[in-house]
């Protein structure tokens, strides 16, 4: 670990557990982050982005120690507090309260996280009489303090959450925050939920208290105009991997990794000129309780290559819908052997063969071999590599692409 | 104000699809009477897109509500204005039906569904439609109905005549028309209408043509808009029109069994026109580019992803090919990615459609991708409205720019983003003359005093008192 970390993620894995019924039997697993290596440098900004769903909430809560079930292992190197964290040797009470203290949260919603029932002074204080450092006055003072910091005036500490706008209450969220002179603050969303000229004033905030008080930052946003506004670096997650991590200036200057590609080309610009273009779209239906084999993304990857991770299943289905549309055939007779081998029967031979050419026009790269016996069609797929994140340039990227492993070894292959 | 006939004529000829003046709404709460929409003037011209951007609670939605009568029941009301769509006025019809206040739940979700099944049911002799997209699709798709039935149900609800024609016999329907195209060129208007009475009864298509024969146009221009509409309607009998609506669903629960089949959901259904509007619906799911068709039809809606669900929205708007479609934040809880398709999707069905969209929306880059002009709403008033190269490149209202300089831009990187001062009015207490002044970088003293009016800068539309020759005169 580096001397200027703040935090280390090894290899952190989190998993939900989903029970489909009242009954435990049928329990499933959702992965909600797998395998994430990620340090955060003492004073940076560090975004996190991806779609929703993509484990960014997960993360923060990973850091501040409150999953029950993960892997894998976390360091803190607070200023004057040293702690590792790990999968069996999960933290103490003691250990949470130092982690508690040096790092805090503001979250997306201003609505339902700050308590109505409590006044704005005693919801600012209250993370600070959890911790037991001091009495109530001195509590109250520190609150007075910080409410002028944020910009609201010493009045506001006797309204309750309800008699402000969505704009001060997230104000009164970053007060909160401060009010143990953290190291690091995560932001959750912080803006999502606010107009324009909200956020353009909560942003300006969150840098300048920055710069006040030597804080480093993890900022979770799907708004990568705002990832990019606010970050020195940025991180793209995307079904709990991470895709893509570096300086943000480069990355969207240059995305390398295809999804990040697809995400920066995504956000419309504000400007006269902006227009949309037809792209190349893939869909698919995926989820994180089955996630894809290989490259997590390949369903949707527009460069996918052969080696990405399809499966027969994938494979069937797309020849299914092809046949369908362009033959015309209800129903396609496929049996499925493993996940690399599949054959499909036809009808007769003459629709084998139309069957044939239209396997070979539509997914000739995701099948090493298709082959004709009889009016039935065996078919066998490239065995799949698994991404790993790879440096390039001045960035890590998780796609084979750029793997130069995978690269010398598919040249050997041809 | 009220509408004369000459106005809803000079709309027609300035290719106007949606004139809105002076429009006000109210909401009556317990906190006090909220001026929602403080004289609203709009005009929406055949065929483009209509971006509305404004901030949380400026009107953009209750504006959307009130053209589709779809104002909460007992709170909101339309006070006064009109709402000028082809050739009617709505606002009167609007405000002097009777409803019921306080009906929530099931309930208010019908009502919403209704949206989509477009006005048109209420103004029968109405040719064209509005519909709407919400910004929660779940809000307007029955959770208890799978897509199918609710695709089914709105297809047959406004295409009675298509559907009914589709499974009628082609050739049949092809003679009568051309028949009627042949008359057309010999007889005069008046003995057209005698004919198709004759022949076809007093429907829809008689009111058409009467309602042609009475404009103030010369003959040919009449008898091009006799075939056009004829292009839309199909000709038939009284008897006819009554066996075929007599097996239409009433209601689609009774209509449809289970149908677990995977693919091809047509198996199996005998009657004609259920089996023409299954395929019709896959058809529709294609075009909003569904990944696949045969297997969303027969989910529920919970077991779509937003952005399938969104896509549902959008077929089923459209199902009707609705005149207007107007769209309510559709993308907002959609990730960027998802966003990019929808938006691509809403603008193709612009292009090719030739629908008439009214996109509403707080993002500026939306606005960018699919807007070709521009309106600005402040406290339930459009303070400026212009094509959009304009609203980015040269803003006029000075809310306008501050909006605009308050967005995080891509390209160039600055240290702290413009804030426009304050926040948006409380509207049951608003500010006196103009209702931006507080925040105004620019203010004058006129703008505390009086609400400034209207002012035309060559194509575009502003409201502000800089903008005001008197008062620029007067400064001088
Ligand atoms: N307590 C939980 N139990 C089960 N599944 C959960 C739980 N919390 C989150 N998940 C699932 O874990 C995945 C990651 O969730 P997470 O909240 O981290 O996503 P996110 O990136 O923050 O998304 P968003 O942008 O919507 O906030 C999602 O698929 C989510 O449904
Ligand atoms: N049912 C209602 N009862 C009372 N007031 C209402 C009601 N609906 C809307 N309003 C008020 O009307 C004003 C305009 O609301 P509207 O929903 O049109 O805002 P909007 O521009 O769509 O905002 P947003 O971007 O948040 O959707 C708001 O001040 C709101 O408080
Ligand atoms: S590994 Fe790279 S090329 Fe392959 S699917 Fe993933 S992102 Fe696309
Ligand atoms: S009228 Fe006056 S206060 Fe209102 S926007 Fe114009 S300059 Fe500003
Ligand atoms: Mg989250
Ligand atoms: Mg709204």
């Amino acid at each position: 670990m580096a001397a200027d970390d703040i935090i280390t993620m090894t290899n952190v894995s989190v998993r939900y557990e989903l029970r489909n019924s009242s009954l435990k039997r049928n329990t499933s697993y959702l992965n909600a982050l797998s395998g994430i290596t990620l340090n955060v440098r003492k004073g940076e900004t560090l975004a996190v982005v991806g779609e929703s769903g993509s484990g960014k909430s997960t993360l923060a809560m990973a850091i501040l120690g409150l999953l029950k079930h993960w892997k894998g292992t976390i360091d803190y190197r607070f200023r004057e507090c040293g702690l590792t964290s790990t999968e069996d040797d999960n933290l103490k009470r003691g250990e949470l309260l130092e982690i508690w203290q040096r790092s805090s949260i503001v979250f997306q919603d201003p609505y339902s996280a700050l308590d109505s029932k409590k006044l704005i002074k005693d919801i600012i204080a209250e993370p600070f009489v959890g911790h037991r450092k001091g009495n109530r006055k001195r509590a109250e003072e520190r609150a007075g303090q910080l409410v002028e910091q944020v910009g609201l005036t010493l009045d506001h500490l006797v309204y309750y959450p309800g008699q402000l706008s969505g704009g001060q209450r997230q104000r009164i969220a970053v007060a909160r925050t401060l009010i143990n002179g953290p190291e690091l603050i995560i932001f959750d969303e912080p803006t999502s939920s606010l107009d324009v000229s909200i956020q353009a004033q909560i942003l300006n905030l969150i840098l300048d208290l920055k710069e006040q008080h030597n804080l480093t930052y993890i900022f979770i946003t799907h708004n990568l105009a705002v990832a990019k506004h606010v970050s020195d670096r940025i991180m793209v997650l995307y079904l709990g991997n991470v895709m893509e991590i570096g300086m943000t200036d480069s990355v969207f200057s240059e995305p390398l990794h295809p999804y990040t590609k697809l995400l920066i080309s995504s956000v419309p610009l504000p400007k006269s000129d902006y227009e949309m273009k037809q792209r190349e779209s893939r869909e698919a239906e995926v989820s994180s309780i089955a996630p894809p084999k290989g490259c997590v993304f390949h369903p949707r990857c527009p460069v996918a290559t052969s080696h990405c991770g399809w499966d027969s299943k994938e494979i069937i289905q797309l020849i299914e819908r092809e046949s369908y549309l362009r033959l015309g055939l209800e129903s396609l007779n496929a049996d499925m052997q493993d996940e690399l081998n599949f054959t499909i029967s036809a009808a007769d031979e003459d629709m084998a063969g139309k069957l044939l050419d239209l396997i070979g026009e539509k997914n000739k790269f995701r099948i090493a071999s298709s082959e004709l016996r009889g009016s039935k069609i065996a078919c066998r797929l490239y065995v799949s590599w698994s991404p790993r994140m790879v440096p390039k340039d001045d960035r890590m990227v998780n796609c084979i692409l750029y793997d130069d492993e995978f690269k010398n070894a598919h040249d050997i292959q041809k | 104000m009220s509408v004369t006939i000459g106005d809803i004529v000079q709309d027609q000829e300035n290719n106007k699809v949606l004139s809105i003046k002076d429009l006000e709404v109210d909401f009556f709460t317990a906190r006090g009477r909220a001026r929602a929409v403080r004289g609203l003037n709009l005009e929406v011209s055949r065929g483009e897109i209509l971006g509305i951007v404004g901030e949380s609670g400026s009107g953009k939605s209750v504006t959307a509500l009130a053209i589709m009568d779809l104002l909460p029941p007992g709170t909101g009301r339309i006070m006064s204005g009109s709402i000028i769509f082809d050739r009617n006025d709505l606002a009167p019809i609007y405000s002097s039906k009777y409803r019921v206040a306080g009906r929530i739940g099931r309930e208010k979700l019908r009502i919403r569904r209704m949206a989509v099944r477009g006005v048109e049911k209420k103004l029968a002799e109405q040719k064209g439609r509005i519909s709407m997209i919400f910004q929660d699709p779940l809000s307007s798709l029955d959770p208890l109905y799978k897509i199918d039935s609710q695709l089914i149900e709105s297809i047959l609800y406004n295409n009675e005549e298509f559907m009914i024609g589709k499974s009628l016999d082609k050739n049949d329907i092809l003679g009568r028309m051309s028949e009627f195209t042949n008359l057309l060129k010999e007889k005069s208007t008046e003995e057209l209408m005698d004919w198709i009475n004759q022949n076809y009864g007093d429907g829809g298509f008689y009111k058409e043509v009467f309602f042609i024969s009475n404009m103030s146009i010369s003959e040919s221009e009449k008898k091009i808009k006799i075939r056009r509409a004829l292009a839309c309607t199909k000709l038939l009998t009284p008897a006819e029109t009554r066996k075929l609506k007599a097996k239409l669903p009433d209601a689609t629960g009774r209509f449809f069994k289970p149908n677990n089949r995977r693919r091809l959901p047509i198996q199996g259904i005998r009657d004609p026109i259920v089996r023409e509007a299954m395929l019709f619906s896959l058809e529709l799911l294609e075009f909003v580019g569904m990944p696949n068709p045969e297997n969303v039809l027969t989910s529920y809606p919970h077991e779509l992803s937003g952005g399938m669900k969104q896509r549902v929205m959008v077929a089923l708007a459209v199902a009707n090919s609705p005149d207007i479609l107007i769209a309510d934040e559709p993308t907002t809880a959609l990730d960027v990615t998802t966003q990019y398709q929808v938006l691509y999707l809403l603008k193709s069905i612009n292009r090719k459609l030739k629908t008439t969209v009214i996109f509403i929306t707080h993002d500026l880059g939306v606005m960018a991708a699919v807007a070709d002009r521009i309106a600005v709403m402040y406290a339930g008033r459009i303070v400026e409205i212009g094509p959009a190269r304009h609203f980015f490149d040269d803003p006029l209202h000075p809310y306008t720019s501050g909006l605009l300089k308050s967005v995080p831009q891509y390209d160039e990187r600055v240290r702290k983003l413009y804030n426009i001062p304050g926040q948006v009015p409380d509207i049951r207490k608003l500010p006196s003359g103009c209702a931006f002044h507080p925040r105004c970088e620019r203010v004058m003293d006129i703008c505390k005093e009086s609400d400034p009016v209207d002012e035309n800068v060559n194509e575009r539309r502003v409201q502000c008192w800089l903008y005001s020759d008197g008062v620029k005169h007067g400064s001088r």
